[in-house]
Formats: C-alpha cells, sequence, structure tokens
C-alpha cells in the first residue's frame, strides 16, 4: 500500500540523527517553557520562531511541532500538579488532574496525560498519513475561486469558534488582515500604508506582531492582576509514574474516544485544540457510569481530554500542510515559518516535497514517543521548574523577545513593532477583543487577497463567479451557516458554557 | 494606580476604536487607485476590508448603548510603560551599542515593572539574560549580533 511508503520516505527523513536530536531539543525546550507559569504553547512558539530561521526546513519544523506539543504536555503538567493551566486546553484536564494529584496520584494522572495523548497522537499521524493524499487529490482541482472560499471559510470558523463577541472577533480578523496589507503589493509594485519608512516596504513580520501580542502583553495582564503569589504544589507522591493495570484499563475507552473527537476537531478550519479538549471531557460525563465522579479525580477526566487536544494538535497540521490553509494561530505561525523558508504549503508539498511532508508526519510521532519515555521521568524537574518566581521569568521573557524580534532581519523596526503590537494587544485584550483572529488575519489577508484579484480576474469582474463553481459555494455556505449559528444568542450561550464550565 | 479609562464600555471603546483604525487606513490610503473588479488596484482590497471594519465599528458602538455604561479596567501604568519601553530601548541602542549594553540596560528597566525593584538582583539578572540570548542567538545560531561594540 502507498502508506507504507510513504511512511518510509518519512521514517527516513526524520530519522536522520540531526533531525531527532532537534525533535529532541523541540520537545524540551517545548516542555520546559511550557511548564513555565503564563506561557502557553502559542507564545512558546512565537517566541523560539526566531531561533528555527536559520535551520533548514524540515529540521525548522521539526523542532516547532516538537515545540508545540511539548508546550502542551508542559501545560498538563503545571495542570496537574499546581492547577495552573498553562495554556487554555489543559484547563480541562486541571479539573479532574489536580484532584487526583490532591489525593496523591500525581503521577498516575500525569502517566495518564503521557499515555493518553501517545495513544492519540499515534493514531492521528495515522489519521494524517491516510487523509493527506486523497485531500491533496482534491484539492489539486482548486482554483482561485476555492482558495479563496476556504481561506475565507478558514478566518469565518474561526471566528465563529472563538469565545466572546462575534463582532469583535470578525474585527480583528479584519485587523489582522489590514496588517498583512501594511508593504508593497506584490501585483502593482505599489507601497500601501508604510508611512513612507523603508523598513515597511517589505511588510510588517507576523513574528514580532505575535510575540508581542501574545507575549508582551500577557507579562503586562500578568503584573498588572498580581501573579507572582505562591501556589501550592502537589509533589508529594510522584512516583506512582507506573498505572496499575486497571487504570491502563479504565483509560483506554476514554483515550480513543478524545481521539476521534479531536481529530475531526483538529482539521475544522478555525476548530480546535481548545474545544476538543472541552468537548471530549463533555462527551465522557455524559457516557461515564459515574459522572458523579468527574471533577473528583476521575482517570477519564484526564485521559480524554489529554488524547483529545493531542489529536486535534496534530490533524491540525493537515489543512495548513495540504491545502496551505491554516486552522488556528500556531498553524498560522508554522505556516509563516514555512513561508519563510521559502515553501508555499498546498497540495503540491506532497509530491514537490516528499521527504519535507513525511518526514514531519512521522516526526510528529517520534516526539510523541520522546514526550513518554523522556519526559515522565524528568517530572520532579519540571515540577520544580514551574515554580521558578515570575519576577526572574518575565525579564527573561522580555530579553527573549526583544532578540528573537531583531534577529529576524537586524532591524530595529521589528523591535518596534514588537512594542507597538504589545501595546495594541493588551489594549485589545483589556477590551475583550480576541486576538487569534488577528494572527490569523495577517497571514491569510495577503494570500486572500491575491486569490480575490485572480479569480475577479478570471471570471472578469463578475463577483457571482463563487456561487458559480460548486465547491467554492459549498465552503461559503458552510462559512455563513457558522457564523450565522454563533450569532445566535442560543448557540451563544452554549458556547459560553462550554468556555466556562 | 490604575486610571479608569475609554468611553461608556468595553464595547463602545473597541467600536470606536475600530473606526479610528479604520479612518487611519483611509487616509493613509486615500491615494490608492481603487480600479475595477476586473482589474483590482492597490486600494481595491483594502477599501473593502476598512469599510467592513467600520461598520462593524459602528454595529459595536449601537451595540453597547444597549448595555449597560461603566466597567472599564483600569490602565496599570508602571508595567505597561515599562515591558513597552523596554523593547523601544533596546531597539535605539542596539544599532550603535553591542548586545550587552542594548539588552542589559533594557532587561533591566524591564525589571521595574513589578514593584518592589530590586535593582542588584535585577542587574544580576540582566547580565544573566545577556549572556544567555548571546549564547543561543549569537553563538549557537550564528545571528550576527556583536557582543560588544561602541557607536561610530
Amino acid at each position: 500500500m502507498e502508506l507504507f511508503s510513504h511512511l518510509a520516505i518519512g521514517f527516513s527523513a526524520a530519522l536522520s540523527l540531526t533531525n531527532v536530536l532537534y525533535c529532541f531539543a523541540g520537545v524540551l525546550l517545548g516542555t520546559l517553557i511550557g511548564v513555565l507559569p503564563g506561557i502557553g504553547p502559542t507564545m512558546t512558539i512565537a517566541l523560539l520562531l526566531p531561533v528555527t530561521f536559520s535551520l533548514p526546513p524540515l529540521s525548522a519544523l521539526i523542532m516547532l511541532a516538537g515545540i508545540f506539543y511539548g508546550a502542551q504536555y508542559g501545560g498538563s503538567t503545571t495542570s496537574i500538579l499546581i492547577n495552573l493551566p498553562g495554556e487554555t486546553s489543559s484547563v480541562v484536564t486541571a479539573l479532574d488532574g489536580y484532584q487526583m494529584a490532591r489525593q496523591g496520584r500525581a503521577g498516575a494522572a500525569l502517566a495518564t496525560a503521557a499515555i493518553s495523548s501517545f495513544i492519540a497522537g499515534t493514531i492521528a499521524t495515522l489519521i494524517i498519513a491516510l487523509l493527506a493524499p486523497p485531500l491533496a487529490k482534491v484539492a489539486l482541482s482548486f482554483g482561485a475561486a476555492e482558495y479563496f472560499s476556504l481561506m475565507l471559510l478558514g478566518l469565518l470558523v474561526s471566528v465563529s469558534l472563538s469565545s466572546g463577541s462575534t463582532i469583535k472577533a470578525m474585527a480583528m480578523t479584519l485587523l489582522g488582515i489590514l496588517i498583512g496589507i501594511v508593504g508593497t503589493d506584490v501585483t502593482s509594485g505599489v507601497e500601501r500604508f508604510t508611512l513612507g519608512l523603508s523598513d515597511l516596504y517589505d511588510g510588517i513580520n507576523f513574528v514580532p506582531v505575535a510575540i508581542g501580542m501574545f507575549g508582551l502583553a500577557e507579562i503586562i495582564r500578568n503584573i498588572a492582576g498580581g501573579e507572582g503569589g505562591s501556589r501550592s504544589i502537589q509533589t508529594k507522591n510522584l512516583s506512582g509514574l507506573m498505572l496499575s493495570l486497571s487504570d491502563l484499563k479504565r483509560i483506554i475507552a476514554p483515550s480513543l474516544r478524545g481521539t476521534a473527537l479531536g481529530s475531526i476537531l483538529g482539521i475544522l478550519p478555525g476548530g480546535g485544540v481548545v474545544l476538543a479538549s472541552f468537548a471530549s471531557y463533555g462527551l465522557e460525563k455524559n457516557v461515564s457510569n459515574d459522572p458523579s465522579q468527574f471533577g473528583k479525580g476521575a482517570i477519564e477526566g484526564v485521559a480524554a481530554p489529554e488524547a483529545a487536544n493531542n489529536a486535534a494538535s496534530q490533524t491540525s497540521f493537515i489543512p495548513m500542510l495540504t491545502l496551505g490553509v491554516p486552522s488556528n494561530p500556531v498553524m498560522a505561525m508554522m505556516m509563516g515559518a514555512l513561508l519563510i523558508h521559502g515553501i508555499a504549503p498546498g497540495p503540491r508539498i506532497m509530491t514537490e516535497q516528499p521527504a519535507l511532508f513525511w518526514g514531519l508526519i512521522v516526526s510528529m510521532w517520534v516526539g510523541n514517543l520522546m514526550l513518554v519515555i523522556l519526559n515522565l521521568p524528568l517530572v520532579g524537574m519540571w515540577a520544580k521548574v514551574a515554580q521558578v518566581p515570575y519576577r526572574v521569568l518575565f525579564p527573561s521573557i522580555v530579553a527573549i523577545s526583544c532578540v528573537g524580534s531583531y534577529s529576524i532581519g537586524m532591524k530595529p523596526m521589528d523591535v518596534f513593532m514588537l512594542a507597538t503590537f504589545g501595546l495594541l494587544g493588551y489594549v485589545l485584550v483589556e477590551l475583550e477583543c480576541e486576538l487569534a483572529p488577528v494572527l490569523f488575519g495577517l497571514i491569510v489577508g495577503p494570500m486572500i487577497e491575491e486569490y480575490l484579484r485572480r479569480a475577479m480576474l478570471l471570471s472578469q469582474g463578475d463577483p457571482t463567479i463563487f456561487l458559480q463553481r460548486p465547491i467554492s459555494a459549498a465552503l461559503l455556505a458552510i462559512a455563513v451557516i457558522s457564523i450565522v449559528l454563533s450569532a445566535l444568542p442560543k448557540i451563544r450561550k452554549r458556547r459560553a458554557e462550554i468556555f466556562c464550565d | 494606580m490604575a486610571t479608569p479609562v475609554g468611553i461608556r464600555n468595553k464595547d463602545c471603546t473597541a467600536g470606536i476604536l475600530f473606526i479610528g483604525i479604520a479612518l487611519c487606513y483611509l487616509i493613509l490610503g486615500r491615494d490608492l487607485e481603487v480600479g475595477t473588479s476586473t482589474d483590482m488596484g492597490p486600494g481595491f482590497f483594502p477599501l473593502i476590508v476598512v469599510s467592513l471594519l467600520a461598520i462593524l465599528g459602528v454595529i459595536a458602538i449601537v451595540n453597547s448603548l444597549r448595555e449597560r455604561a461603566g466597567g472599564l479596567p483600569g490602565i496599570p501604568w508602571r508595567p505597561l510603560l515599562v515591558i513597552i519601553g523596554a523593547p523601544l530601548i533596546f531597539a535605539t541602542l542596539i544599532e550603535y551599542f553591542g548586545l550587552a549594553l542594548a539588552l542589559g540596560v533594557a532587561v533591566w528597566f524591564s525589571s521595574l515593572a513589578e514593584l518592589p525593584w530590586r535593582p542588584w538582583k535585577s542587574l544580576l539578572l540582566s547580565a544573566f539574560a545577556v549572556f544567555f540570548c548571546w549564547l543561543v542567538f549569537a553563538l549557537a545560531f550564528g545571528v550576527p549580533i556583536p557582543l560588544f561594540k561602541l557607536p561610530g
């Protein structure tokens, strides 16, 4: 079967010594930073992106991917040990995980998180390997109109799935697009919105924007909110890292259910990791024989969301790699990284760069394996790291932010952008506007304009082309439905419920 | 410490912000050719986006009039100015002085964000930060930032 030859290419690329090392470095760094309070996967990736620019593309991607799920695992670790989720998707893990820790079963909780994540990761990798080629074939028939509609769908679905006001989320997407437009227009060669500054001719790099908005703004909020209080850490019984047979039996079904749910939700453009973990917790509770146990240390309540969020993280690579449409801000940044390396993700990537594509997919599995084998024994170390006082942490983040931004192009302008968007990010968050759509719009914006232009050229100015072509029309219909659904009051309440549960 | 700011409530302020940004872009891009839909000029797409943003801003303001006024958070001046100021300091200094001075000063400054300020400990921390960044970015990843440099 083709699958095996694909995986073979992948293994030979991923298992080169350097790539294994980069994978390990990524996973280690990701966990290390993910464990730190106040730093989630999105921010971790933003901060470490500049570091990968000097690496060859596959190694860079492998390392970034490793950082991504390493950071998620780090977030789960702090959820379980300190009840301080490092990231939104770990919030659910804290519900039962911390309770388990308080009952002296921290080791079991951590082991559960690792094992169910690994199960999910393995299955998700297979799903990707199976789904990607047919999806790419379909995508090859995509024209400009289909791409436009697909990207619009991605933008709109991400808006509809974000919590809070739909109006504001849409505005944030538009804002992101406006930021992305700054620079020289590719088609006409005209400079747009550059204020005459030559440093802006190439546009505003998304990295300082991401670091500023997700990093600096977060620091300001943390300090203003009185971060730095002591938290009680449950490190009493970390020795029980092996799961008993009965525990293992209990987590298999939830892990599988979580994997299934997570895989589906991860592929949805705009969908995601957060939704996956919340939804699978809800599902598990509904399906359980004894729902009252949830919230009190039910091991299923750790296994399912952990599996779901890992599956979702991996399958969220699919739309980005095969279609060139990122499904969440992290994917948007990965795509940005690819673009910087001169690789345009899309259906052609599989045929033109098979080693890159399959190597990345295989290394995702390798990374998951590393997480289980290496991180569990290191849990004690992670627990100590998590206790780093914030006043040591935040200047370090500022340092990395500055140097990272500067190192992109050796331009002080990039650091200036860092400051600007740090400020803007803070203002927006205080006004209860979602930041993720901004990053999305920033990276997708210029592309969507290009496709609009081409589609209009082909149709000779006729806007109905988007409705005439069936795939495009279908995509647009889904987009409209999802927005309308999200704006309806009844659904809004449910979304709030899901997010507040 | 914090000063309440903004208008009426968060949504209203956000709406005004949106309209403000839309206007800025409108003014900055007033010379851009819009073109026709067949032959889209550089101004075509921005015009669409800007108009949509302005409309959303109006909707946000209208929506906010239905809600109660108030509920605006205050501005935490200290962390805000310090955390935003630090990269600005770095950006100003880096081209003239090397990493050590530019980053050192910036990071040391940033430690002012949280009270009580511990000047000597922060100085030590910034020294570590400088060393660490130099190690990772300059040495390990070959970014050509000199550690020490003098203007001229």
